[in-house]
């Protein structure tokens, strides 16, 4: 019975999306204020009723029952009940379920954070939410239904793959899927803005907290997976250039150069037909990964059980949201200047490199994943792109764009030399290049690669702080606002990002040996020893459990137990133990027995430098996101009187950051001459 | 800013959507050659089936493929331990009740424990006139089968005319077996 | 001519060399990256002759698998049931390596016809086979029903 009932609820919620698609929205042409306010009450149903239907699906997991084909395929009787909850996003149906419920949250935040946007804005905004929402219901319910019924119902289920029956992957989705279907606002807003024809100062500087956030997610969600990867699939890997992980990674980048373009929109006017094709563009790539992960095409650790017609579905779908977005911004979004006044050297033109530099890797990384699908399409031939490419290629992206980040925090808005900023961060160079030639000298072996990366990476780090260093000492009144915070917690962590990334890649030891027990084996600075391997068992699997003591010199440090486990199901599954540690991880996995006794078995020892670097500044860059969302101005979106006055006075009066004026928003916008009263809109 | 005061050339704006329309192209290509019949990776169609000697799951009869020459038949690659199999058997059954049915041979591919399939069928209903066994797969590897569910579609000199991979459809089934008879 | 224009024309200048460049040392590189899928079949016809990286799939030779004692070395052969090839492999091989089972090796071919893996992938599920490999075996039984061959016709392991 409740089975059913989630079908209805999401039936009504189809239903729900499907009025506020179209009511607000000729509400806004009609000017009809009736019309518009259906939207808070439609996005608030839809949120109701597909939250209640993944309530209701979480529950037929939870009571586990296998009547549900969705249950019965993945889940079981033995599972332990903490990954009854992962089980329930842990296919390609539930995942969906996901999506739709998530879609309807980000949709019932909007609804309640909007009050202060004008009603036309408003009503375009959540109809353009509600019709993403209606794709994707009709999606889930016509093709994919979590709901569906096994008749006659199984006594048991088949298990959820032990692959995901791990803690990272109970929270890996609902993050990285806030974080995707997140984009879905700023493209909404793109949408409204593109309808209204006009894109102004207040538009964008609404947008700016979703962006963040909606990226602060993702950074996180990715950063997870990442970090699951690591220990789950025992190769010690922390990125593969995998389809699905490069799916997850072209929506980031293009979120990356959305948040610094939308700065330069909100605060001097310029870029806005730049902003608007990104925003467009992240979405669009997040469907474009939702498209690559569930339709076959590309084959993939990751991918969910293939269905071509499930795969064509979402192609249309992609076809009719971001072909439709991108034919309107043809008609409308061209009328803008495409170059500002900005002189060369300015922060407009570094932003400018930077957004070029994010694209092109961007660019690159999706022509990588998608080129065996065109060879194959062209009868080119079976190819596949290797890891070593992606990883070269986009090194040779972000070592420019890493190397100029320290500069934009120093650089005037529209004019400034080159001169004056290189000598307000001389100190930073030179602490970057004293630090790396400490490193360098502490550890001589070090190859050559590594030092330079991590010269980059001291200088990013470096330059962050001087910047901080030069507000505290030079502003008056208000030192540091939110959004100056979030930049320089962002940046940090992308310089701790590089230096962990720098480090593991170049230093990190990998051993595959044969052991038997007694024997041992080094691993840079540690020893691992094997005492041997025993048998034991588990809720749902059988196990063989190595013993491995881990030493330093001679003094032991812990004792590591990784398994090999053959699940009921019939996986066999590689659960490596780590012993963790900011300078380095000690990384021990099974390999398989070698001998008929047993005892001999191929043991895979790592030691991983400052790995946790990686996901450490991950971690940093999503916290600054937030902290920049934060940012009290962006909250009024009506223009100050002091910001009306400057904008009138036309003047180009770039703000330098150590200037006594305390705030960074005073900056003269000049060709814009927008605020919500001007008449003459569509 | 109103953005018809601004004075631009338009002509740039059109790129992004002729890109993004490219790489659909090349997407539903990839698509579509899925499920091509004329694309479609079996290096068989348009070829004879494979033959193959094996018992039958139910009768525990000896079975010879080359005995279905003659007549057409859909060939369905299937399992216990296959959950799409399972969405996709009702199809079957209702398919095998209708009266012009053509017979529906059940591969029953890489079954560990043959008592596993009985049981399946024998909840899930049983469309196949026959069902050969396949357990370590050997067979299937022959047809160049990938997975499961699998169907192919042979006329009756034994020629396969269509490879479908994944759960088949009533409507698919039904235009694939008119364009069988057709061949006739 | 006036300041905009210098600088609209430097910037497309500079754009159009950074995808020029970019552009160069992505195919320059992609060439040495790209790796080709290939049969044994394929590489007794001689198809790997100017190809560097191959991903060689198949299934693993019944009774080719041989250990090295002292340490975790490992050699077998690939078969599509016509053709084989074999395959030399330092680290630890996947969970779901098995004989008889379907394998996809990528590595550098030998100048003895044999292949240097650097990495084995075995199917990620115990089902399913990965379609280029299902494909290869069907091709080589369709290659050695044309020739009339009798279907034991495989390598020795």
């Amino acid at each position: 019975m409740m089975p059913e009932l989630g079908q209805v609820c999401l039936l009504l919620a189809l239903l729900l999306a499907g009025i506020t698609s179209i009511v607000p929205m000729i509400g806004s042409y009609t000017e009809n204020r009736r019309m518009m306010q259906v939207a808070s009450f439609g996005i608030s149903g839809q949120f109701v009723f597909t939250g209640f239907a993944f309530v209701l699906l979480t529950y037929a997991f939870l009571v586990q029952d296998f009547s549900v084909l969705n249950v019965a395929n993945n889940s079981n009787s033995e599972l332990p009940i903490g990954y009854r909850f992962s089980a329930v996003w842990g296919s390609h149906e539930g995942s969906l379920m996901l999506w739709a419920f998530v879609h309807t949250i980000w949709g019932l935040a909007l609804a309640l954070f909007s009050a202060s946007l004008p009603d036309k804005l408003r009503a375009r905004v959540l109809s353009v939410m509600s019709m993403i929402g209606f794709g994707f219901l009709s999606f889930m319910i016509f093709t994919s239904n979590p709901f569906d019924r096994m008749v006659p119902p199984n006594l048991d289920g088949n298990d959820l793959n032990p692959l995901l029956q791990d803690f990272g992957l109970i929270i890996h989705p609902p993050m990285l899927y806030m974080g995707y279907v997140g984009s879905a606002v700023p493209f909404a807003f793109a949408i409204a803005a593109l309808l209204e024809n006009r894109v102004d100062q207040s538009w964008v500087r609404y947008c700016r907290p979703w962006t963040n956030i909606a990226w602060a997610f993702l950074t996180v969600g990715i950063a997870l997976g990442s970090w699951w990867a690591y220990y789950e699939l025992g190769w010690g890997g922390w990125w593969f250039w995998d389809p699905v992980e490069n799916a997850s990674f072209l929506p980031w980048l293009v979120g990356a150069a959305l948040i610094h373009a939308q700065a330069v929109t909100e605060k001097r006017g310029t870029f806005r037909g730049w902003t608007l094709l990104l925003s467009i563009a992240m979405f669009s790539l997040s469907l474009l990964g939702t498209f690559l992960v569930r339709s076959g095409v590309i084959t993939s650790v990751h991918s969910f059980a293939s269905d071509p017609e499930r795969g064509l579905f979402i192609l249309v779908f992609l076809g009719i949201v971001t072909g439709g977005a991108l034919l309107l911004f043809a008609l409308r979004g061209s009328r803008v200047r495409v170059l500002s006044s900005a002189g060369l050297m300015s922060r407009e033109t570094l932003l400018l490199v930077n957004n070029i530099l994010l694209i092109s890797s961007c660019a690159l990384v999706m022509i990588g994943t998608l080129f065996p699908l065109l060879a194959e399409a062209l009868n080119l031939g079976k190819y596949s792109v290797g890891a070593p490419w992606f990883g070269k290629m986009f090194a040779l992206f972000s070592i420019p764009l890493l190397l100029l980040v320290p500069l934009g925090a120093f650089c005037r808005w529209n004019q400034d030399q080159l001169g004056r900023v290189l000598t307000q961060l001389l100190p930073a160079a030179g602490l970057a290049v004293f630090a790396t030639g400490f490193t360098w000298l502490m550890a001589r072996e070090m190859p050559i690669r590594v030092v330079l990366g991590l010269l980059v990476a001291f200088w990013v780090i470096a330059g962050t702080c001087a910047f901080l260093w030069r507000r505290w000492k030079v502003a008056s009144g208000k030192r540091y606002t939110l959004e100056m915070l979030g930049m320089a917690s962002a940046h940090l962590g992308l310089g701790l990002w590089l230096a962990g990334v720098v480090l593991v890649e170049g230093l990190s030891v990998e051993r595959d040996v044969r052991l038997t027990p007694g024997e041992q084996v080094e691993v840079g600075p540690y020893t691992v020893k094997m005492l041997g391997v025993a048998h034991r068992s588990g809720a749902n699997f059988e196990a063989d459990r190595g013993r491995f003591e881990i030493y330093r010199g001679t003094e032991l440090i812990t004792e590591l137990n990784p398994e090999k486990r053959k699940y009921r199901r019939g996986e066999v599954m590689t659960e490596a133990d780590i012993r963790p540690h900011i300078f380095g991880d000690v990384y021990v996995a099974l390999g398989e027995p070698l001998d008929d006794k047993g005892e001999a078995w191929g043991v895979r020892a790592y030691h991983k430098p400052f790995i946790r670097l990686i996901w450490l500044g991950a971690l940093l860059m999503a916290f600054g996101g937030v902290l920049a969302a934060a940012e009290r101005r962006l909250r009024t979106p009506v223009l100050t009187q002091q910001e009306k006055l400057s904008q009138d006075s036309g003047k180009n009066s770039g703000q330098i950051p150590g200037a006594p004026s305390g705030s960074d928003s005073n900056s003269g916008v000049p060709a814009l001459n927008a605020t919500l009263n001007s008449p003459g809109n569509a | 800013m109103n953005l018809r005061d601004a004075k631009t050339i338009r002509w740039w704006a059109i790129i992004p959507f002729l890109l993004f329309a490219y790489l659909c192209v090349i997407l539903y290509l990839n698509l579509k050659s899925d499920n091509d019949p004329k694309s479609v990776p079996s290096p068989f169609l348009g070829k004879s089936i494979p033959t193959f000697v094996t018992t039958d799951l139910l009768t525990g009869a000896a079975f010879d493929s080359a005995s279905l020459k003659g007549e057409p038949y859909i060939l369905n690659v299937w399992g216990s331990w296959c959950p799409e199999c399972a969405r996709e058997h009702p199809v079957l059954n209702q398919y095998a009740a209708t009266p012009s049915a053509i017979a529906i041979i059940g591969l029953d591919h890489k079954e560990v424990d043959p008592n596993d399939g009985k049981v399946w069928l024998s909840r899930l209903g049983n469309p196949y006139r026959f069902v050969p066994v396949d357990p370590d797969g050997r067979i299937g590897i022959d047809l160049g089968v990938y997975g499961a569910p699998e169907s192919y579609f042979v006329d009756a000199e034994g020629i396969v005319r269509y490879k479908h991979i994944g759960a088949l459809s009533l409507a698919t089934i039904n235009q694939k077996v008119a364009e069988l008879n057709r061949e006739k | 001519m006036n300041e905009a224009r210098k600088k609209r024309i430097a910037l497309v200048c500079l754009l159009l060399l950074g995808v020029g460049s970019a552009t160069a040392l992505a195919l320059v590189g992609a060439r040495e990256q790209l790796n080709v899928f290939l049969s044994p079949s394929d590489i007794a016809a001689g198809k790997a002759v100017n190809v560097h990286r191959v991903r060689l799939g198949g299934l693993v030779k019944e009774g080719s698998v041989w250990r090295d004692p002292s340490s975790v070395a490992v050699r077998f052969k690939v078969t599509d049931r016509n053709q084989c090839v074999t395959v030399n492999f330092d680290k630890i091989l996947p969970d779901l390596f098995r004989e008889g089972d379907s394998v996809i090796a990528s590595g550098f071919m030998q100048a003895d016809g044999s292949l240097k893996a650097y990495e084995i992938l075995a199917k990620h599920d115990e089902n399913y086979m990965p379609p280029e490999v299902a494909e290869t075996m069907a091709k080589a039984k369709a290659i050695a029903a044309q020739a009339k061959l009798d279907h034991t016709q495989d390598c020795a392991p």
